[in-house]
């Protein structure tokens, strides 16, 4: 069940460069919210609609949920302007989760950016339910002090790789073409892509070479989050525009149908 | 306390009702709010065949309030019949079935086909779109146009017919005039003004579609005069307003504008509670103020003599 709801922000935790994990106390989507799922949430300032964020926790016994944002434009520095205690409004559990392909023992997790936060809800839930899953996980930003999440990774990770646009850490390139290395000797059964939208398509493409399963979580302008506006559009196969945020975020690589223009 | 007014023959127990294309069928807002409470449901209906829509990106915000182009994306008048009216009907509350297409045959086509199915209170006409045969003029920009499809509309059904005009006209009264000798039974009053918004970065505009409808609280003092100058001119002929209403206090406004009902749109995106919030505002406007009747409100503004 969705819920419009009060969030209490109760702490944020400086992640790496102008990226932070925010805990909000939220008893109800904290009770009900699975990896991959997402909030609207209301930013103040001069900001009029509500912003999607991805889910990096939930936790049903604290009540709390958490979420990783990077300082961009309005509404997230008018975010990161608010302080512990305040109150923001929030609607959640949004869209639908990722799933475990069945019988895919070794999972790739592809993380670009804010990506890194759904996919270690991802990780934590299946460090628990799945504890036979192998996770590797593979993270991409500009520079090694914009790497978010290598530390929270490696908790349920075998292995995690880094890449940085300019060779400061790890792996000297983007995230896809350290997965295209890494493939090379390696294998994995699935993978799960959570980041900016040429990235995804990159490892579309990668997974499809391969005949592997892949998840992405799209990306698009929202003005709702539950259905309403028809504005959060990507083509899917066979079946026109459809809503990310009530047919996805999350959806099988192989059916999107990309484009220039959802970059 | 009374709070039912009427809009043509369509009883509604409260004046609330929602923006065409901003409610979806109703059922995405059933976590929310119990929708059975809200005074009628206008839903965006159909085009006579199914229309893709727009690429992305369909929406952009903008300071209080946000542009889209959607671009009517719809699964055509038996898709709605088939998916959408059942879910609508369930909310037990008067169902006003919008009317969008690019000739007036396609119009008066679409209402024909509703006819035939039980439930349906009335039609709302969307104006706002290009009719193909006069070199995409859109409709509502031409008083002759508007004659045209809500006439050919009137001879395909006997239900109130709401005609939905757009501020981006120089004379919304001439149209208004137009849409009422053709047959309307009532009016709804604004849909979305054009706007533009571009990536300074990219040089890009926003919207795939270059330009897009401003919706939100940016354009309710427009859609206020808009009532305001309609309701003025006594053209004996119940206005559905909207534009940018958010609150109780916005709501009230247009009932003393002239409004005999208000829709929310785009705020229901924001706060998906915004239907029941105005209501439960107004109910409590009117018990502070000894109103015993919504209808007293209605067109009660003062207005300064010119
Ligand atoms: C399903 C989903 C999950 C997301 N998860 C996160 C997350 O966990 N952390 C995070 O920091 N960001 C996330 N985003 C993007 C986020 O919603 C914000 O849009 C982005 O942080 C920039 O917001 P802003 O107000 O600072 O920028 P502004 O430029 O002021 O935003 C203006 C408008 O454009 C929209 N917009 C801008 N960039 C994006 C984008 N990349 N995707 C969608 N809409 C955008 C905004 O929502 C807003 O309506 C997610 C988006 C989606 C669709
Ligand atoms: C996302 C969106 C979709 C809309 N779709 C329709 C539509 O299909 N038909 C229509 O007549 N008006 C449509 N409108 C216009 C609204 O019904 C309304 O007239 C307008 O947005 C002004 O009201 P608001 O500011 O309260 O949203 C749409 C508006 C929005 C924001
Ligand atoms: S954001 Fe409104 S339908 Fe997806």
């Amino acid at each position: 069940m969705k819920h419009l709801a009060q969030g209490i922000i109760t702490r944020r935790t400086e992640l790496s460069e102008s990226y932070f994990l925010l805990e909000l106390e939220c008893q109800e989507i904290a009770r009900e919210a699975l990896p991959g799922q997402f909030i609207m949430l209301e930013c103040k300032g001069e900001t009029f609609l509500k912003r999607p964020m991805g889910l990096s926790s939930a936790d049903p016994e604290k009540g709390v949920i958490s979420f990783i944002y990077h300082v961009t434009g309005k509404g997230t520095r008018s975010l990161h302007s608010q302080l512990i205690g305040e109150t923001i409004e929030v609607i959640g559990p949004l869209g639908n989760s990722f799933w475990k392909e069945k019988n895919a023992r070794t999972i790739g997790l592809v993380a670009g950016g804010t990506g890194i936060g759904p996919l270690l809800m991802f990780g934590n839930w299946a460090l628990k339910n799945s504890p036979e899953t192998e996770i590797i996980g593979f993270i991409g930003a500009k520079n090694a002090k914009m790497i978010c999440g290598e530390k929270e990774m490696k908790r349920f990770a075998k292995e995690v790789y880094c890449a940085t646009n300019d060779g400061s850490f790890g792996y000297k390139g983007f995230v896809t073409d350290l997965l295209t290395e890494f493939l090379s000797k390696n294998s994995l059964e699935s993978i799960i892509a959570c980041g900016p939208t040429q990235m995804m398509k990159k490892t579309a493409e990668i997974a499809s070479e391969r005949n592997l399963q892949c998840q992405v979580s799209l990306e698009e302008h929202m003005a709702c989050g539950f259905g309403a506006c028809i504005g959060c559009i990507a083509e899917i196969k066979g079946q026109g525009y459809s809503m990310i945020c009530a047919k996805g975020p999350v959806f099988d690589a192989s059916e999107v149908v990309w484009k220039e223009s959802n970059l | 306390m009374n709070l039912s007014v009427s809009i043509a023959d369509i009883k509604m127990k409260n004046p609330v009702t929602t923006a065409a294309g901003t409610f979806g069928d109703g059922s995405q807002f059933g976590d929310f709010i119990d929708v059975s409470r809200i005074g009628a449901i206008i839903a965006k209906g159909a085009s006579l065949e199914p229309w893709k829509g727009n690429p992305p990106h369909r929406l952009v915000e903008t300071p209080s309030g946000m542009l889209n182009s959607i671009g009517l994306q719809n699964d055509g008048v038996e898709g709605f019949i088939r998916e959408k009216l059942p879910r609508l009907l369930k909310h037990r509350v008067p169902i006003i079935v919008g009317v969008f297409d690019k000739t007036p045959e396609n119009y008066a086509r679409i209402v024909k086909r509703l006819n035939r199915e039980k439930g349906i209170s009335g039609f709302e006409i969307n104006l706002s779109c290009p009719n193909l045969e006069k070199g995409g003029k859109t409709f509502c920009d031409y008083p002759e146009l508007v004659k045209e499809v809500v006439g050919a509309i009137r001879k395909a059904t006997d239900l109130p017919i709401i005609a939905k005009l757009s501020p981006n006209v120089t004379d919304i009264v001439a149209i208004a005039k137009s849409a009422r000798d053709a047959g309307a039974d009532a009016l709804s009053l604004i849909n979305t003004l054009v706007g533009m918004r571009i990536n300074i970065k990219t040089r890009e505009p926003y919207l795939a579609k270059n330009t897009g409808g401003l919706s939100g609280p940016a354009i309710r003092p427009v859609a206020l005069a808009k009532v305001f100058l309609v309701s003025e001119a006594r053209l004996e002929i119940p206005i559905i307003g909207m534009g940018g209403i958010q609150t109780a206090e916005d709501a009230i406004e247009f009932l003393l504008a002239g409004a005999s009902a208000v829709a929310i749109g785009t705020a229901n995106f924001v706060n998906p509670r915004a239907t029941l919030d105005v209501l439960e505002g107004i109910e409590q406007y009117m018990r502070e103020n000894s109103v015993n009747d919504i209808n007293d409100l209605i067109g009660a503004v003062r207005a300064h003599s010119q």
